[in-house]
């Protein structure tokens, strides 16, 4: 039996929540702030918080911090709950890593929407779920009835992603069911059960961002692909680079920035890294806020040394330059020493052409990048 | 209600009139089945105006009522009720209009109207129906005994009064249910958890809906402000009555809840206990016939 944690300050919200959760037969604890809620989250470890934005005490956004914070409770899905005049900011927290959001005053219907995102439909097996019930982030899953297809693909991600393959429809919901994958990348004809029908038995089970594998150039194929839910379309036959391109800004779009912290920002011989990524202008945007209010935290820890390492760029382009100026600028203000790990010469090479990036440190390796530092 | 300790207590930001009003509008329609805000037949509408509009003659309001058969025959069998006394029949529109009174059958028609409206609110229409009716015809009481405010005035905010709670019904029973059960388990009064869980209450929505339907603003301030009518300026005086109309509609057995609403309002019109107990059996003689009259 799942257990859900409602968080709210309102008793009338609580008991109206408790009544819209009655048909999922699940165990119901309630907490009256966002303190109270963080504490209740790690004693009852709950499959799913509702939780409130304005509160007493610990307001839901804090609330949200120290939950992602902790690594005991940092995968629970999330449903934040908001006032009609709060959505505009909630739709910002979404982005940042939520499952969802409801506005209230909330009808059963609605409710049930979103919940049943994260807990499966009202009177299912998911409703008291079996296996996964959070997403994983570093997961995706190719859904394809050709088998060359699918080791193509593996073959495009398995460096970067873990990944799961399924030849039908049915297989993919049971694959789905079990390792909740951000990213399901679908075919859209398949025998059986097709890309449309299996998408829509995938968004009853959970929230995933799922790319349509079509045709390239079937206009029709791909309106009616958007219609029905997909994020966007991998033309077929596709390279590569744009396949794990397009599946990790599917991926990033749900993630927290803890998640994108973790993946892009290390420690090497106690000196911080920042791996800069190789995919689209559109995740240097995301990550660059990111990658700023983390320069200021090593600022205030008293860090005087980065490596920016961009072994992972296949190619320079204006955007990654201009995310490394940026970054060594701000570096330079905050007082912190920089040094380019770039094992690639030819990068490099193109690198030391711009005027502002002539001047930077370079080294092959990161223990090289450390020792320029010194 | 928006007070400076209703905000306190919630930990909300005030909010202006305009805002507030298209909140309200946005939730309601939001929540409804439809996307939109509940409606009074255009009959009633025209009335509503028609009860505003200096102009107005009988030969306007006929056409007016012309165009709704029910509303025609309605008239028709006010005018001919042992109430209003006359001699022969009243057989025309025009002569059951001279006979009620321009007003009054402006009046009737919107209650007839407006009976349609809260049929729809499913289990609790007939209690709700029964509750604006009775304090409908007891502000026209209060008015005509303490002569504070005009006696054609009083009916209309008196059967919009609790609007705000039909189209409540309207948009989620199930809503209407919880806050009802918490309010009888003594979790704090209805109007608090209304504004807990919409973000305004009743009387707030009521006021709103009214006004989109045409009421003068004044009669709306007085629904807004029913249950505190010291907030309601210029419209205290109307605010007070509804509110000592609640607590009679709850003397003769059409109370909105099973407590009695305060009676402060009753002192305050300056009224005594013979008098209340005489207000209470005139309002219950005419509460019945309405009723009758409007079946």
């Amino acid at each position: 039996m799942s257990t859900v944690l409602t968080v709210d300050d309102s008793k009338v919200v609580r008991s109206m929540v408790t009544r819209h959760l009655q048909p999922y037969g699940c165990t119901i604890v309630e907490a009256t702030n966002g303190q109270e809620g963080v504490e209740m989250a790690r004693t009852h470890k709950p499959d799913l918080v509702l939780l409130d934005v304005t509160m007493p005490v610990m307001d839901g956004l804090q609330a949200l911090a120290e939950l992602r914070k902790d690594e005991a409770t940092r995968k629970i899905p999330v449903i934040m709950l908001t006032a009609e005049s709060g959505r505009d900011l909630v739709v910002e927290i979404a982005k940042l890593g939520v499952n969802g959001y409801i506005v209230k005053p909330f009808q059963q219907d609605t409710f049930e929407k979103e919940v049943t995102k994260v807990l499966g439909a009202p009177g299912t097996a998911a409703g008291a779920p079996q296996g996964a019930t959070t997403v994983d982030p570093r997961a995706v899953l190719i859904v394809d009835d050709s088998e060359k297809v699918l080791a193509m693909a593996k073959a495009a991600l398995e460096q970067s992603l873990t990944v799961l393959t399924a030849t039908s429809g049915k297989d993919a919901l049971a694959q789905y069911a079990k390792a909740r994958p951000a990213v399901v990348v679908i075919d859209l004809v398949m025998p059986d059960m097709d890309g449309f029908a299996t998408l829509a038995e995938i968004q009853k089970l959970g929230k995933s961002n799922c790319l349509a594998l079509a045709v390239r150039g079937d206009a029709t194929l791909h309106e009616r692909a958007k219609k029905a839910g997909y994020t966007a379309i991998v033309d077929k036959p596709f390279q590569a680079g744009e396949l794990l391109e397009q599946v990790l800004q599917a991926g990033s779009a749900g993630a927290s920035p803890e998640d994108v912290l973790k993946e892009y920002v290390s420690e090497d011989g106690g000196c911080p890294v920042f791996n800069l990524p190789n995919p689209s202008s559109k995740m240097l945007a995301k990550l660059l806020p990111i990658f700023g209010k983390k320069l200021r935290a090593l600022a205030e820890d008293g860090n005087d040394k980065l490596i920016l390492d961009v072994a992972q760029l296949s190619d320079v382009t204006s955007e990654q330059v201009a995310m490394l100026v940026r970054l060594l600028t701000e570096a330079g203000t905050l007082g912190i020493r920089t040094a380019i790990c770039a094992p690639d010469q030819q990068i490099v090479t193109k690198l030391q052409q711009i005027a502002e990036t002539r001047e930077a440190r370079y080294a092959a390796t990161r223990d090289a990048a450390r020792q320029c530092l010194q | 209600m928006e007070t400076a300790q209703n905000h306190e207590a919630l930990g909300t930001e005030p909010i202006c009139h305009d805002d507030l009003q298209a909140r309200v509008r946005s939730t309601l329609a939001r929540l409804s089945q439809t996307g939109a805000l509940p409606a009074l037949p255009a009959a009633a509408s025209a009335a509503l105006g028609m009860a505003r509009d200096p102009e107005a003659d009988v030969d306007k309001l006929c056409r007016v009522i012309q165009t709704d058969i029910g509303l025609s025959a309605r008239v028709l069998k006010v005018a001919n009720s042992a109430a209003l006394g006359r001699r022969n029949p009243a057989r025309k529109l025009q002569e059951a209009i001279i006979t009620v009174g321009l007003r009054k059958t402006c009046d009737i028609m919107v209650a007839a109207c407006a009976k349609r409206l809260y049929e729809g609110a499913s289990t609790r229409a007939e209690e709700l129906w029964n509750h604006s009716l009775a304090v409908a015809v007891a502000a026209e009481q209060l008015a005509r005994t303490t002569r504070r405010i005009e006696v054609g005035s009083a009916f209309l905010p008196g059967l919009f009064h609790d609007v705000g709670r039909v189209a409540f019904l309207l948009a989620d029973e199930t809503a209407a249910e919880v806050i009802e059960g918490l309010v009888a388990n003594g979790e704090e009064d209805k109007s608090y958890l209304e504004r807990e869980w919409y973000g305004f209450d009743h009387s707030e929505a009521g006021a709103i809906l009214a006004e989109d339907w045409g009421l003068a603003l004044e009669l709306c301030d007085a629904i807004r402000w029913h249950h505190q009518p010291s907030e309601a300026g210029a419209a205290q005086e109307l605010a007070m009555i509804l509110n000592a109309a609640d607590y009679l509609a709850y003397r003769i057995g059409c109370g909105s809840s099973e407590e009695p609403p305060a009676s402060v309002s009753i002192a305050h019109l300056g009224l005594s206990a013979d008098d209340e107990a005489a207000l209470v059996e005139r309002v219950r003689v005419a509460w019945e016939e309405q009723r009758d009259l409007l079946s």
